[in-house]
């Protein structure tokens, strides 16, 4: 790899970790236009788009939702390109990004923990009233999403692929279980918050409706939200109505 | 408050459209999700809205709470909850708070069907086939829908300012209780938030003689998402009753994750 191979590449993956996860206009990260990138610098524009491509129908309907961590293909893109073209095979390429791709379900947990740190020292800072540091931290999330990438793809590509596999056997896997574990539990303290902020114990009961309605009758959350529209606006009709009745019957008294 | 308060230039609601997309999932975290990139993106504005340290602080700490929906769409809630913020000042935390809790849950799901299923595989796939042949229209195709991208998100952002003007306008004197019908809305979201967002189950196993039965089949016979909901409850009560810090619960839950783990008793 020259130079100047290795600077594309490696600003690159700083651009597609950045559009993952930041600006998000899904133009960096789409392995279509890495394939032809890499393919371009790398001398081989056919077998760069047609790895891209293959990776792409590969990782289509592959979407973490709602925060939750799944295999990373504009990573293995990244990773399969050079290798395919360097090593002369398809198949090369994608044995070794597959795997990377796994890998980075595990850093992205990491992240996501690490993340949580993050918020908290920003919050420090708000309430010390360092206003500067408060979102300068932050930051730091994005530092954290860009190494995600820039590590796996420069291990990957640059010191050898056994290294990944060295990595993934060195970690325990009460460890990566249990992370994987406090991945699915944990969203339940921004929950516990968030009800402690609203009137949950004077509301409870559309605590419950919102329950039976996605956990027993698996209605989609839209469809959850449009009920909770329809208890919101009867609520505000009786609050109304009583406010006006309480407004006569004041008016009386008055009188 | 009859008339509109014009704090906010439209360079302010620009600027924090831009910083909302600066940070958005990079900051995404277990405990409070988006709320982090939220902070960023008001963090000038509400210095505007808000000239006292004081207010300012309560003000931010009210976006340091749990915030998840689709970035896209997020834009155009944020953009409603900033116009709330500027009309209403300190006294509508609550109303900015109930607001984004109210929308986050149903625009993530259109926002998620959409912006993430949808056109990607739509896009996606017609460039990925024809990159399969070598076509550079494939490289042609995805510009164009990036470009497009883009625009749609910065006209989100104010779509929703104005919407949540209109909002303020609307309801005035009202407001008290619309926030509290808002926070209804909330509440019902919430209740479905629990089973979906919380996807740990057990894997425990009785053996009776030759049958062994499974833990998870018999508790969703009872009721489903009994899990998660006894979590939820036993968080909510450390949290809210026994005032236990964030940070000791985030701790005994990886330490919690990490054995039970290890026992086979959660996965």
């Amino acid at each position: 790899m020259s130079g100047f191979q290795i600077l594309v590449l490696l600003t690159l993956t700083c651009l597609a970790a950045y559009d993952t996860y930041g600006i998000q206009i899904q133009f960096f990260s789409n392995k279509v236009i890495i394939g032809f990138i890499l393919g371009l610098v790398f001398g081989d524009i056919k077998t760069g788009l047609y790895l891209g491509g293959t990776i792409q129908l590969m990782s289509m309907g592959v979407v973490g939702l709602a925060g939750a961590s799944v295999p990373d293909y504009t990573v293995a893109t990244l990773v399969a390109v050079p290798i395919a073209i360097k090593g002369g095979s398809v198949e090369a390429g994608l044995a070794i990004g597959i795997p990377v791709a796994m890998l980075s379900v595990q850093f992205d947990i990491i992240h996501k923990i690490a993340n949580g740190f993050v918020a908290r020292w920003s919050q420090n800072y708000a309430n010390k009233k360092q206003f500067g540091m408060m979102t300068s931290v932050i930051w730091l999330t994005v530092l954290f999403q860009v190494l995600k990438y820039l590590v796996p793809v420069a291990l990957a590509t640059l010191v050898g692929v056994n290294i990944i596999n060295d990595i993934l056997a060195m970690l325990p896997d009460w460890f990566m279980g249990g992370l994987s574990v406090a991945g699915k539990i944990l969203p339940v303290v921004g929950i516990a918050i968030l009800m402690n902020y609203m009137p949950t114990a004077k509301h409870f009961q559309y605590l419950i409706v919102g329950f039976v309605l996605f956990a027993y009758l698996n209605v989609p959350m839209l469809g959850v939200a449009l009920v909770g529209v329809a208890l919101a606006i009867n609520f505000y009709k009786n609050a109304i109505e009583k406010q006006k009745a309480n407004a006569v019957i004041g008016g009386l008294e008055d009188e | 408050m009859s008339e509109n308060r014009n704090i906010l230039t439209k360079k302010d609601i620009s600027s924090a459209a831009i910083r909302w997309m600066l940070i958005a999932v990079c900051s995404f975290n277990y405990e409070t999700q988006l709320a982090p990139a939220v902070v960023y993106s008001f963090a000038k504005v509400l210095r505007k809205i808000y000239p006292d340290d004081d207010e300012y602080v309560a003000a931010l700490n009210n976006h340091y709470k749990y915030y998840n929906s689709q970035p896209y769409l997020s834009s155009a809630i944020l953009g409603a909850a900033l116009a709330v913020e500027e009309q209403e000042g300190i006294k509508g935390l609550d109303a900015v708070q109930n607001l984004k809790t109210g929308l986050m849950g149903p625009l993530a799901g259109i926002g998620d069907m959409v912006f993430w299923v949808l056109l990607p595989t739509i896009f996606g796939g017609i460039a990925a086939y024809s990159a399969l042949d070598g076509s550079p229209l494939s490289v042609l195709i995805m510009v164009i829908y990036a470009i497009a991208i883009f625009l749609i998100r910065i006209q989100f952002f104010g779509l929703g300012y104005r919407g949540g003007r209109m909002i303020v306008t609307q309801f005035g004197a009202e407001l008290n209780i619309f926030t509290e019908a808002a926070s209804i809305l909330g509440l019902t979201v919430v209740g479905a938030l629990v089973p979906s967002v919380i996807s740990v189950t057990t894997g425990l196993k009785f053996t009776t003689g030759d049958v062994s039965t499974e833990l998870q089949g018999i508790l969703d016979v009872i009721m489903p998402a009994m899990i998660p909901v006894a979590l939820t409850a036993l968080t909510y009560f450390l949290i809210a009753k026994k005032k236990v810090k964030m940070t000791t619960v985030i701790l005994c839950v990886l330490v919690i994750s990490c054995i039970t783990y290890q026992l086979g008793i959660l996965r």
